[in-house]
């Protein structure tokens, strides 16, 4: 295979494209206010990932607080991470990545403002709903059912924006970076309004429900969330070491089967499914190895023997470390296939340790390459990123999702003799939930770094607008 | 040449086989599904769930107590629970066709619930565990719901629990308290099936409030 793509070359134009310095302030306002409003989100999980946390240490906290039982802080940080942080960090790097790939200005950037006030109006009323006990039992779509209509209006303002920005894209051929953006943009609606639909119809009754729930949440995860970071891993990693991508074909590749085995990962360890459902879950979990070794290794073969400069780029380490947590996840996940293994660690702290890795780690880090890369592109002038927002992410994100998979370990373990009381396995978790919290707090500490740097930066772009020396 | 037409139809397709599967498919294979009758005993297995404790169904939603428990006893190959003695056979899908939706949850901080209704059937045990974890399992982890109770003064006339280290006041069960211990003695797992065999009965339990038939009434005569 030889070089085939620069993502910000391709190889033919369809018609003239405008300056980049243009492309990138048409984004301005609506990558600012996506990223502020995520990482606000993102800031309200983590915290509510620490309190529960501290739960399983002190079941005592907070005990006479109905709002504030474990069950509704978990159902609380799974949605608002789904929902208020990585959806919409996701649309704001998709709607930059389909301009700069498109060479395109972005239709409609006050409209996707409008799209996000709403989408953040739903989530409030999702979390409300959550803490109030109206809350759903589906992992991933916990929400009550009143707040999704809500998502669903915003989520199709957002992508008539984003699909009439790329239908006037300049750029003929599409870079990798740009199927996956399209991929998520299509899969997101399915998925959301086939959940939204059948979840809470009369019609769909006993396990059918937890079957729908379960193949849904881990599209929602997969293919929404999964092709974003993706796609930002596969424009970042090429683009700081100034190279063209190893391989168009490899590239392909992964993409056709990401998308196709991504469609029924994870859901294996649930007991109550008919066989087949597990079986084929089984199957697509282990094959999403493929992709995985696909990508990792067009990757690696691109950066290999980078410039020193470029991998100092705070960018750079981030997009790299989640590629690592990526093949991380995958394996894990895989392993979580075998059966041998899958009896270990079956309903332990394991399956949501394998879930971080891909959330915490995988697509946290490579968004947040994105947005490190976005930031000073455009507001038009170069940041000073807070240091401490990569090392608290990576280490965070690591000792969360390492203390989950060996609290779920050391659960497995304990639990493989049947003769030992179930309150001796249940507390086999307390030490690894002792890593769990300090990785909360070092994830907490480093998005206030951020977000005290962004509020920075942005006041003084905003006075640079306001002032007329732009 | 512009590839995104054939990107869409691919991933149309992909996902039009993957909703097939999984969301068409699931509704046709598990909506068919009707209660078992014991051909020999005539008992029906499951039979609905007493308004009281479906209610205990939505306060055990409210409350995310699935975030901990779940409510599935695997078979042997993927797990020793029925050696744990969580149930007497493997759940299948069957047994929570009457539920809307059913709360199988994915982790276990705490023990399975799938037949707790069997294991444990002294409502009294119950009501002291919500109130108390630590008074009937000593290392628990469990956090205590006193909200599901009303504190009232000994000598008020109201007959309820009493805590150790505070004997002047009495636990009484409020409404949500009553539904989610009517709704946890209603779990049980251990009519007959045709889908899973059911080695030996584990429970003396008699029927109450419950989607199970009760042990004793396996013998009965055909009729």
């Amino acid at each position: 295979m030889t070089a085939s793509v620069l993502p910000s070359t391709p190889a033919a134009s369809c018609a003239v494209r405008p300056p980049t310095a243009q492309i990138d302030a048409s984004t301005r306002a609506a990558v600012l206010w996506l990223t502020i409003a995520s990482v606000k989100w993102l800031l309200v999980s983590l915290v509510a990932g620490l309190v529960s946390s501290m739960k399983l240490h002190m079941p005592a906290l907070a005990a006479g607080i109905p709002a504030l039982t474990y069950g509704r802080l978990t159902a609380l940080q799974d949605s608002v991470f789904i929902y208020g942080f990585a959806s919409q960090a996701a649309m704001a790097v998709s709607i930059w990545l389909i301009c700069r790939l498109g060479g395109t200005l972005l239709v409609g950037g006050g409209v996707i403002i409008v799209s996000s006030i709403i989408w953040n109006l739903g989530v409030v009323v999702g979390s409300l709903g959550i803490l109030a006990g109206n809350g759903s039992p589906f992992e991933h779509f916990q929400f009550p059912h009143n707040a999704m209509p809500i998502l669903f209006v915003a989520y199709c303002v957002f992508a008539i924006c984003a699909i009439l920005t790329f239908a006037s894209r300049k750029e003929c051929n599409t870079y990798p970076s740009l199927w996956f953006v399209f991929a998520a943009l299509i899969f997101f609606p399915w998925i959301f309004i086939s959940a939204s639909m059948t979840l809470w119809s009369p019609i769909v009754r006993g396990s059918t429900s937890p079957v729908i729930a379960a193949w849904a949440g881990n599209g929602l995860v997969t293919l929404w969330l999964g092709s974003v970071a993706l796609a930002a891993v596969y424009y970042l990693l090429p683009k700081m070491t100034g190279r063209s991508l190893f391989s168009y074909g490899l590239a392909v590749f992964a993409f056709w089967l990401y998308v196709i085995f991504g469609q029924a990962t994870g859901m294996h360890f649930t007991a109550a499914f008919p066989a087949w459902v597990s079986g084929v879950s089984e199957v697509c979990t282990f094959m999403m190895l493929l992709p995985a070794f696909a990508s990792a290794y067009n990757w690696y073969s691109t950066v290999k023997d980078k410039n020193a400069k470029s991998s100092a780029e705070l960018a750079f380490k981030f997009a790299s470390w989640g590629a690592v947590f990526y093949m991380a996840a995958s394996i894990a996940a895989a392993l979580g296939a075998l059966p041998a293994i899958k009896r270990l660690v079956g309903f332990t702290l394991f399956q949501p340790g394998v879930s971080q890795l891909f959330l915490l780690g995988f697509f946290t880090l490579s968004v947040f390459g994105a947005v490190h890369y976005m930031i000073p592109r455009v507001t038009g002038m170069e940041w000073k990123a807070p240091a401490f927002h990569f090392i608290g992410t990576l280490a965070g994100a690591g000792l969360v999702s390492v203390g989950l998979l060996l609290g779920g370990f050391a659960q497995g373990s304990k639990a493989a003799n049947a003769a030992a009381p179930y309150v001796d396995v249940a507390r086999s978790t307390v030490p690894f939930v002792g890593i769990i919290i300090i990785g909360f707090l070092l994830l907490i500490v480093g998005q206030l770094s951020f977000l005290a740097g962004l509020a920075r930066h942005c006041c003084v772009c905003c006075s640079k607008c306001i002032g007329g020396n732009r | 040449m512009n590839i995104a037409p054939f990107i869409f139809v691919g991933l149309l397709a992909t996902f039009s086989i993957s909703w097939f599967g999984f969301v068409f498919r699931s509704q046709a294979q598990l909506s068919k599904l009707e209660p078992f009758k014991d051909p020999i005993t005539s008992v029906v297995y499951p039979i609905a769930r007493s308004g009281v404790a479906m209610q205990g169904a939505e306060v055990y939603r409210a409350q995310g107590c699935a975030a901990c428990h779940t409510q599935q006893v695997r078979p042997k190959e993927l797990g020793n629970d029925i050696e744990r003695g969580w149930g007497s056979r493997f759940t299948v899908a069957t047994d929570y066709m009457l539920d809307n939706p059913p709360q199988l949850g994915s982790v276990r901080l705490g023990p399975d619930l799938a037949n707790v209704g069997a294991r444990l059937p002294d409502v009294n045990w119950h009501y002291a565990h919500l109130l108390d974890p630590k008074s009937k399992v000593e290392k628990s982890n469990m956090p205590p719901y006193a909200y599901l109770f009303q504190k009232k003064k000994v000598g008020s006339g109201a007959a309820g629990l009493t805590l150790p280290n505070d004997p002047n006041f009495v636990y009484v069960p409020t409404d949500e308290g009553r539904a989610l211990v009517a709704y946890l003695l209603s779990l049980r797992t251990d009519g007959t099936v045709f889908e899973a065999p059911m080695p030996r009965p584990t429970t003396n339990a008699p029927a109450g409030d419950t989607n199970a038939p009760a042990a004793t009434a396996t013998n009965a005569p055909a009729k």
